[in-house]
């Protein structure tokens, strides 16, 4: 009976022990990154890796993306909650858009075809409710005779007219005025990434513009989804002349 | 024997004191070390940027969110780059790569009587005049301010075509000075604290272009649209009787048309430019009331004279739509021929104005020329030559 007394005071002490310096690691070892960097890339590295982290080794030029003790990689989610595991999440809220840094001249317009083009943009959320991405733009426009003229748009979706003025766009795959554009790719699959096209822009040969538009969403937080946008242009015999110019503002929002 | 259990009890004693002492330090430094724990975490946020292009000026964020409660009546905006994170209190880098809210002003029905207070680089300050009724979800406007430009987010602009993520923490306070926050770190207790992200990113450019144009003939029959069928050369006789001739007891009329497409907004200018009716002896049948310029004018047969008309039914004597009529050619009976104004239909002069045509794809009037002879009218074959000219305008 003495001897278990003896064995519990033992154990208290241990224990008492073990708490006073095992607990405030814990607490820390949320918030203990650094930032540092890397040549002409910044990144951020953890003073130290737990199982589960991530570090970022870089050169001058380069990073590379590490993980120490990852059990899994890929999205869980029930009815109410999602959970992400991997490298390639972040440990905060987290909002990316990828856009290309590119100017597309889709030459003379013409009142007998139709002229179009597509560019690619890509979304990644994490720790997000979703998100949504909207046109910030107003439509391609041009100055003739000081006048500035904005291409007419479709206020709901509309097949392609030749010879009709119709500026607009969609997010999925076309076989009408030509093959172009594609679905939503979701990246590395569809089981961690889940970007839709929105209403109004996610119907085959279907075009129309409005500024301010959801264009593209999740209704959770997602991996990569590259959209590409397919731009159409008609002109009628009345459309103003001059140089037609659209810088295609994307807005994405995070919802937290 | 006593004694060594005495001293024994005061060994074991101590021992516990100790163990109590280290776990108590233990369960209370992790405590000490979180702060802000005891701030709630406002729900359903958001920031919209009315842009997210790279450095673009004059942007309006909308700022939504669901507070705990209510009582609220200031609070901070601050953002950090790319480098930093959303946790309220954590280390925020602001350097160039976040917005500018120098310039911002601010609405919201959230406080009452919403004004900014501190603004800057990263960081605005908004307080009310009283305090916050409600917890339902609330949006802050922020108008004019400046995004991030590409060349300070080089965190992202170093891979090509990335956009930028930067973030944002929303921190509110129960009184009017931000109760005691000193800065991005150190925030105070704070009612409700949260982070955002949000991503600027470069725009797509597309570029196309549309030529001028202008089509425009003369037909003596109605021309389709754009001239591409039922033009047939514009040959007029005036006369009557077998064969045709001019003489003192009518006022002989025919009829061309002018076809006109354009896209030029400015308009198109027509003008008509020519002759009289000449013979080769040089003899010649007049203009109407001597070529004066404020008809329209009556042309009486019996009275040599020449001119030109369009009528006023729309849809029939000129198009629907896209041709306006200048006044003294506008007549369903009278004519003019002007060739006293600067702008004449005769001379080295640019003709004389009849109609404008808006950007069309099928305007065209019906030109009615007549003319009538005197009695004392030279005999011979008279010929008027007329030129229709189209300017646009774009």
């Amino acid at each position: 009976m003495g001897i278990n007394i003896i064995r519990l005071k033992r154990i208290i002490w241990y224990l008492s022990f073990l708490l006073f310096f095992s607990v405030p690691m814990l607490f820390t070892g949320l918030v203990k990154a650094t930032t540092t960097s890397c040549g002409s890339i910044n990144c951020v590295t953890e003073s130290s890796v737990s199982p589960g982290g991530v570090v970022n080794a870089c050169s001058t030029n380069y990073c590379l993306n590490a993980s120490l003790g990852d059990t899994g990689i890929g999205n869980s989610s029930s009815a109410n909650y999602q959970a992400y595991g991997g490298y390639t999440t972040t440990a905060d809220p987290y909002i990316e858009l990828v856009t290309p840094n590119s100017v597309t001249n889709v030459g003379v317009l013409s009142s007998s075809s139709t002229a179009s083009t597509t560019a690619q943009f890509s979304v990644r959320a994490y720790l997000a409710s979703g998100y949504t991405v909207t046109n910030g733009s107003p439509a391609p426009s041009a100055v003739s005779n000081g006048i500035t003229h904005y291409l007419t748009t479709p206020s709901t979706p509309t097949a392609s007219i030749i010879g009709t003025e119709q500026f607009g766009i969609n997010l999925v795959a076309n076989t009408s005025p030509s093959t172009i554009g594609s679905n939503p790719q979701q990246l590395p699959s569809s089981t961690y990434s889940y970007g839709t096209a929105a209403t109004g822009y996610n119907t085959s040969n279907l075009y129309k513009y409005v500024q301010g538009d959801i264009i593209a969403q999740s209704a959770s937080s997602s991996g990569y989804t590259t959209y590409t946008v397919t731009y159409i242009f008609n002109i009628s015999n009345t459309t103003p002349s001059g140089f037609y110019n659209f810088s295609h503002t994307l807005i994405a929002t995070g919802y937290y | 024997m006593k004694l060594k259990h005495k001293i024994k009890d005061i060994s074991s004693r101590a021992k516990y004191l100790a163990s109590a002492g280290i776990l108590s330090i233990g369960l209370v430094a992790p405590l000490a070390l979180s702060s802000s724990a005891n701030a709630a975490t406002v729900s359903s946020r958001s920031i919209q940027m009315s842009t997210a292009a790279q450095g673009a000026t004059g942007v309006t964020y909308t700022v939504t969110f669901t507070p705990s409660g209510t009582s609220v009546q200031s609070l901070v905006l601050d953002f950090c780059d790319s480098t930093s994170s959303p946790i309220p209190g954590a280390a925020c880098a602001t350097g160039a790569g976040v917005p500018d809210f120098t310039s911002a002003t601010v609405s919201s029905t959230f406080m009452t009587s919403v004004t900014a207070g501190t603004k800057g680089l990263g960081q605005i300050k908004i307080a009310g005049t009283a305090a916050s009724t409600s917890s339902t979800a609330q949006t802050i406007t922020i108008s004019n301010v400046t995004n991030p430009t590409s060349a300070a987010q080089t965190t992202c602009t170093a891979t090509n075509g990335s956009g930028c993520t930067f973030y944002g923490r929303v921190y509110t306070y129960g009184n009017a000075t931000y109760g005691t926050y000193s800065s991005a770190t150190s925030i105070g207790s704070a009612v409700d604290t949260g982070g955002f992200a949000l991503a600027t990113s470069q725009s797509i450019t597309i570029t196309a272009t549309v030529k001028e144009s202008l089509t425009f003939c003369a037909s003596k029959t109605q021309p389709s649209a754009g001239c591409t069928t039922g033009v047939a050369a514009p040959a007029l006789t005036l006369g009557h009787g077998s064969p045709t001739a001019l003489d003192s007891t009518a006022v002989d009329a025919d009829t061309a048309y002018f076809g006109c497409s354009t896209n030029a907004n400015g308009n198109v200018v027509v003008r008509i430019k020519g002759t009289v009716p000449t013979s080769p002896s040089s003899n010649t049948i007049p203009a109407v009331s001597a070529g004066g310029s404020a008809g329209p004018y009556s042309i009486t047969a019996g009275t040599a004279a020449f001119g030109l008309r369009i009528g006023t039914v729309s849809g029939t004597d000129y198009s629907a739509s896209g041709v306006t009529l200048t006044a003294k050619y506008n007549s369903a009976t009278q004519y003019s021929w002007d060739t006293t104004s600067a702008t004449n239909n005769t001379g080295l002069g640019a003709g004389d104005q009849i109609a404008t045509v808006a950007p069309s794809s099928d305007a065209w009037a019906k030109l009615n020329f007549a003319a009538t002879a005197a009695l004392t009218t030279p005999a011979g074959i008279y010929t008027a030559s007329e030129s229709l000219i189209a300017t646009g305008t774009f």
